[in-house]
């Protein structure tokens, strides 16, 4: 109480000292109806177009940049989806053809209607970035001013057709149409050839360049006004923050009840953290904390914190090709000195939680993948520092003075490699290394100052022990892709799976897992295989695959699961109430998707 | 006049070899850095949701460049790109041109820099004149002793303890943007007012952290020309005393205009802390930036452009030296 | 400040050995005579030991405990805890090593970069002087915090030695600039003409004669140098632009603001208060000390 009299009394000088002015006195939030929150992706870069094809671009996901719908993050169904600029759909032939009906009275920001026609140009942008050709879009066609037909490529069954498709940006033909050459879809439709006419294949060729060159030119595009199909639309931004006003022309205008929208740059997190504890945020989307910082933001009144499930796990990985790491006996044995207990409760107290199957999923989707028989075969690798002994003994390892000795009579020693700015990465990294170093393994943690330079020295076998994010999901392509996936040498290469060995420096697998493993039953596998089959199977098909998976992953043991993140975000209902907290598919997208959908209303 | 043109323009040519050599540096620099943003850039693209398949196209979109040019090609087309004023293109702002976004970062650091060199400057050298006349008195010592232990604290951890301070306990002061969005830019009230508040807390760690250094060098200077003759003779003949401390204040000032242009290479690399503590969008918050994200030419520009602002203040600044000080005009 | 001094200090090249001797006593009498030097000096003796004993006094690893995490100040941990329960004293005193270390690598580089140019500047003269100051020109005008920033990204400075070097290639520019108007005006005198009318090496003369002479300047920015490779290194390691490994003071500034929240959290305030505090007695101690050598070296304040 003391404090806030004070705050009042200096906040008041304060504004002496700076030449007086009523609106100077509105701070962000504290003005009725302005709702206040970051943006999720990046911060705010006064030079970027307001184009959402610019990877820095100053358009707001759910805000003024619009999709057809809004995935509701099932893990089981790909295909649960809130209605967006599309109102209905209908999927048909096995998921090959899908119609989609537009919202009536759908509108632009300047008061043109939203067409099929935008659709398709937006889909013909779609190809010019690479999005379309990755679910295999074969034609798309406006049925009616508000109806659009979508085709897969003939021949392909791919899983997540619907789901992409549904969100591809959508943007206005009036804007986006004239930076694309007339016969746009003859270049498409040439550089999709896939048969075996070297004349064709030269043309593929040539148009897939082409299509590169417009794909760039659009990502540069800068338009000179923001518009919008959707809730809101950028009216003026500074470095520091942009700010948004609510589109008359939106369909469910008389749904969204906030006035203004203002998102907050930010550099690094402990940023978030200062904008939440002074209570400036109405929103915030996840942000990795300490509980220190948790315990302050829930101190500020009218903060309240919302979990949805997350898809995200962090991993120490092991590079096998670096000794002693090839070694099944080590990989087990460490994950037997590692607590992840203490881990997760120093690293990750606040939005993890302690991983309990190294199986390249998340704790959550185990039991919706696998049958109870099934978990029960995973090892869960408990913390058993006497095991881990035996296991490293029985390998030909020895302690010597407290210190092990590795079979080729060296001193084991090891370092832990981390990102600069990973906050729980680089607290787990120093536990761990204390946990290994009393085991009597000298471990250092090591700190590479920039993500990109990480993951360059990882792909180089540069760390033997590294941190790797994994179960990347809800999708079980997604999830084992972290594993046994590029980072193993899978790649696609036009359509097909090549392998890439270890050997070869330039192809990024750094892994090394066996390209071969043994399951506990005997079975054999081949894990990169299955997981790109992933692909093209339906959920029932997917079932005894992702078993087969979890497995090898769990066997074979390429990287030990720590925590499972979960999605932690932060409303403050002291300017809005009425936010969407018991529907957890509307809670995994941007409050600009709970503003269209009615909810979110100022305090009076 | 004419000699002073004369150094003046000499000055202008080392300072154009100087840029060069920067610029050259640079490119070498650049070509040696390790790290790989095509793939950190994937990575962030799958965090945001996108499958496997759709961020290696879009990465391709985004980086189907690579040069493969001879070195000697690619240095003299960088040289004439910067002629041009092209710095290339941003890797981590995709498709901004390196220029367009250091240009939007300029003047938020100029302003920072320059209210707060102004501010440490005449508080600074005020305060230096009555340290140095009055200093065998406890005011004198008083104000003496401020001036080393200000000058003595590192500027980061001055700066932490007037954020944590000002910003957290008591959330006095804004931080974290240059001005309420909200406001139309341009010459009204609210907006500027807005601007000096956002202002306040980094101008004043600025000045703060310079202000020991212009008392402790300008007490100095005043008291060895307080004995000079001409003072000694001044005071004989009877003159004002206001007059006098305006004679010494004057002969006083002058070595600390060639100390001003050192200072200044000193307050851009002090924004580095400074706007990065307090989150404020200048040039050093973005250099950081760029090094983290291992942005390559943003980094180099970034750097060019801040030595080129030290570079231009610096000719200034011995330019109104010599303007200012009649023994080099002969 | 009091100018009562022995007249047994003498300027003089013949009492060479008689001088040394009383140049420590000469040099402890002007440290005890004002108790604030005699704190400085203090300092700076405490932090040295840190510097050289401190890692021996922990286990090579700090132990953790869950459940000290951000401990409050008490017996067990009189400066707090971190993020996973390891004391801060502990860690304050383990990691003055590598920032000590480093500061004294740096000040040595400037000092050894700056004497050396700004010799062969100011007594080699015409050609030599004006190449080597307009390096010295170019080094001065580079803002040498971003270059060492940028220079981070593509020198690993894992190494106490490499970060002092980098610390001393960027900072030697004002010292030899100093060091050159001295020999400059040191050349003109009588005994420097003697001995080159004697047909002494230019080397000799220069480390033998003029050095000496320049020695005191010398000496004060060597500790000089000290402070600023401190803040310079201590800054680099807070802006995380440069990877590490071993625990050090900017790491735990880095850490406690950007992973630990120490700006929005009073509990782990002292986290971030711990290395802010070892930084700043060492400060007081240079800036208090530096006052007796002024009176040490500086003539001038000697009055002889």
């Amino acid at each position: 109480m003391k404090k806030t009299a004070l705050l009042a009394v200096l906040a008041s000088s304060g504004m002496l000292l700076a030449t007086m002015g009523p609106a100077a006195m509105a701070t962000q939030g504290a003005q009725s109806s302005t709702f206040t929150t970051i943006n999720e992706y990046h911060g705010i870069t006064v030079g970027a177009p307001m184009n959402p094809f610019n990877s820095n671009g100053n358009t707001f996901y759910g805000f003024d940049q619009m999709q057809l719908g809004w995935f509701t993050n099932s893990a089981t169904n790909v295909n649960a989806f809130i209605p967006g600029l599309a109102s209905k759909w209908q999927i048909l032939n096995g998921g090959t053809v899908v119609n989609v009906q537009l919202q009536p009275g759908a509108k632009w920001s300047n008061g043109k209607p939203v067409t099929a026609n935008d659709v398709v140009t937006s889909m013909a942008v779609a190809f010019t970035q690479g999005n379309a050709q990755a679910f295999f879009l074969g034609s798309v066609r406006a049925i009616s001013p508000t109806e659009v037909q979508f085709r897969q490529v003939p021949g392909q069954h791919y899983n997540q057709f619907f789901n992409n498709l549904m969100q591809q940006t959508i943007v206005p033909s009036f804007e986006y149409g004239p930076l694309m050459p007339g016969n746009i879809w003859t270049i498409i439709n040439d550089s999709q050839y896939t048969g075996n006419n070297a004349a064709q294949k030269a043309l593929a060729t040539k148009t897939q360049t082409q299509l590169t060159d417009i794909g760039k030119k659009i990502t540069t595009f800068a338009p000179a006004n923001d518009i919008s199909a959707g809730p809101f639309v950028l009216k003026s931004l500074n470095p520091g923050e942009a700010f948004l006003v609510k589109n008359p022309y939106f369909y469910a205008a008389s749904k969204v009840k906030v006035q203004n929208v203002v998102f907050r740059n930010y550099t690094g997190n402990q940023q978030i953290w200062n904008y939440m504890i002074s209570g400036q945020l109405d929103q915030a989307p996840f942000t990795a904390m300490p509980t220190n910082i948790l315990d302050q933001i829930l101190r500020t009144a009218g903060n309240k914190k919302v979990v949805t499930p997350s898809f995200v796990a962090a991993a120490l990985a092991f590079n096998q090709g670096i000794y002693p790491y090839n070694m099944l006996a080590v990989r087990q044995a460490l994950a037997h000195i590692i607590n992840r207990n203490a881990v997760q409760q120093i690293a990750e107290p606040v939005v993890g939680t302690v991983s309990q199957y190294s199986d390249g999923m998340v704790d959550a989707a185990t039991p919706q993948w696998l049958s109870t028989a099934q978990v029960k075969g995973l090892n869960p690798y408990s913390y058993n520092v006497q095991l881990a002994t035996q296991e490293l003994q029985k390998a030909g390892f020895k302690k010597v003075n407290g210190q092990w000795m590795m079979p080729n009579g060296k001193p084991w020693t090891a370092s832990i490699y981390t990102v600069n700015g990973f906050s729980d990465w680089i607290e787990a990294a120093k536990v761990i290394s204390s946990e290994m170093t009393s085991f009597g393994i000298p471990t250092q943690p090591n700190i590479v100052s920039s993500y990109s330079q990480y993951l360059q020295e990882l792909a180089q076998d540069k760390f033997a022990l590294s941190f790797w994010i994994n179960a990347l999901g809800p999708q079980a392509y997604g999830t084992f892709q972290r594993i046994f996936g590029p980072n193993d040498g899978y790649q696609i290469v036009g359509g097909k799976l090549v392998h890439y060995l270890y050997s070869d420096k330039t192809k990024g697998n750094w892994l090394d897992i066996p390209q071969l493993i043994t399951l506990g039953h005997g079975k054999v596998v081949n894990p990169g295989q299955l997981t790109y089959s992933l692909n093209s199977m339906t959920p029932a098909q997917q079932q005894p695959v992702v078993a087969e998976l979890a497995a090898a992953a769990n066997a074979d043991l390429p990287m030990i699961t720590l925590w499972n993140y979960i999605n932690v975000q932060f409303v403050n209902t002291s300017r809005f109430t009425d936010f969407p907290l018991n529907n957890v598919g509307l809670l995994n997208n941007p409050a600009g998707v709970w503003m269209a959908q009615g909810y979110v209303q100022p305090t009076s | 006049m004419k000699i002073v043109m004369i150094r003046f323009v000499k000055r202008l040519i080392a300072g154009l070899i100087m840029i060069l050599v920067v610029a050259s540096f640079t490119f070498l620099l650049v070509r040696l850095m390790p790290g790989d943003p095509v793939q950190a850039k994937y990575d962030q693209l799958l965090l945001n949701g996108l499958t496997p398949i759709q961020a290696m196209d879009e990465v391709r979109v985004m980086y189907g460049f690579i040069p493969h040019q001879p070195l000697w090609i690619q240095y003299v087309h960088y040289l004439s790109q910067i002629l041009h004023l092209n710095l290339g293109q941003s890797i981590s702002y995709e498709g901004t041109p390196v220029m367009r976004i250091i240009l939007g970062a300029a003047p938020w650091t100029i302003i920072l820099v320059l209210t707060g060199t102004i501010a440490s400057f005449i508080v600074g050298v005020l305060a230096g004149v009555i340290a140095a006349i009055k200093r065998n008195s406890l005011a004198g010592s008083a104000i003496t002793i401020s001036g080393s232990v200000l000058h003595g604290i590192p500027l980061f951890v001055m700066a932490l303890f007037l954020a944590y301070v000002l910003t957290t306990i008591y959330a006095i002061l804004p931080f974290g943007a240059p001005y309420n969005a909200a406001l139309t830019p341009g010459f009204n009230g609210p907006f500027l007012s807005s601007l000096a508040r956002h202002a306040l807390l980094p101008v004043f760690t600025y000045a703060l952290s310079s202000y020991g250094g212009w008392l402790l060098t300008m007490k100095s200077s005043v008291i060895s020309v307080l004995g000079d003759d001409f003072i000694l003779a001044s005071e004989v003949r009877g003159l004002k005393t206001s007059t006098r401390i305006g004679y010494i204040a004057h002969n006083a000032i002058l070595p600390l205009f060639t100390i001003l242009a050192l200072s200044i290479g000193f307050m851009f690399g002090g924004s580095l802390f400074i706007e990065d503590i307090f989150d404020y969008p200048g040039l050093g918050n973005l250099l950081v930036n760029a090094i983290n994200s291992r942005d390559y030419p943003l980094m180099s520009g970034a750097f060019l452009l801040i030595t080129v602002a030290v570079i231009a203040s610096n000719i200034i600044t011995d330019f109104l030296y010599s303007v200012v000080d009649p023994r080099i005009r002969r | 400040m009091s100018m009562r001094l022995p007249k047994t200090v003498l300027h003089n090249r013949s009492a060479k050995s008689n001088y040394r001797q009383s140049f420590w006593a000469f040099a402890w009498q002007t440290i005890v005579k004002k108790p604030g030097r005699l704190i400085g000096f203090i300092i700076i003796l405490l932090f040295t030991f840190m510097g050289i004993f401190g890692p021996y006094l922990y286990p090579a690893q700090l132990p953790i405990n869950p459940n000290a995490i951000y401990a409050p100040i008490s017996w067990q941990y009189p400066l707090g805890a971190d993020f996973e329960g390891t004391s801060n004293l502990a860690l304050v005193i383990t990691g003055a090593r590598y920032v000590l270390f480093a500061a004294a690598m740096g000040a040595v580089f400037t000092v050894a970069f700056g004497t050396i140019l700004g010799l062969c500047a100011g007594y080699f003269i015409g050609w030599t002087d004006s190449v080597i100051m307009r390096i010295t020109d170019f080094i001065l005008t580079i803002p040498s915090f971003p270059l060492l920033v940028v220079l981070s990204t593509v020198w690993n400075f894992g190494q106490p030695v490499a970060m002092g070097f980098v610390l001393g290639i960027t900072g030697w520019g004002g010292l030899a600039r100093a060091v050159r108007s001295q020999t400059m005006s040191l050349r003109e005198r009588g005994f420097i003409e003697a001995a080159r009318g004697l047909g002494l090496s230019p080397l000799y003369i220069l480390f033998r004669e003029i050095l000496p002479n320049v020695g005191s300047y010398i000496a004060m920015n060597l500790l000089l140098s000290v402070t600023g490779s401190i803040y310079a290194e201590v800054g680099l390691f807070f802006l995380g632009v440069v990877p590490f490994q071993v625990n050090n003071w900017g790491v735990m500034l880095n850490l406690a603001v950007f992973s630990a929240g120490a700006m929005s959290s009073p509990q782990a305030l002292p986290y971030l208060l711990s290395p802010m505090l070892a930084i700043l007695i060492l400060t007081l101690g240079i800036v208090l000390f530096l006052d007796a050598l002024d009176e040490m070296f500086n003539p001038r304040l000697r009055g002889v």
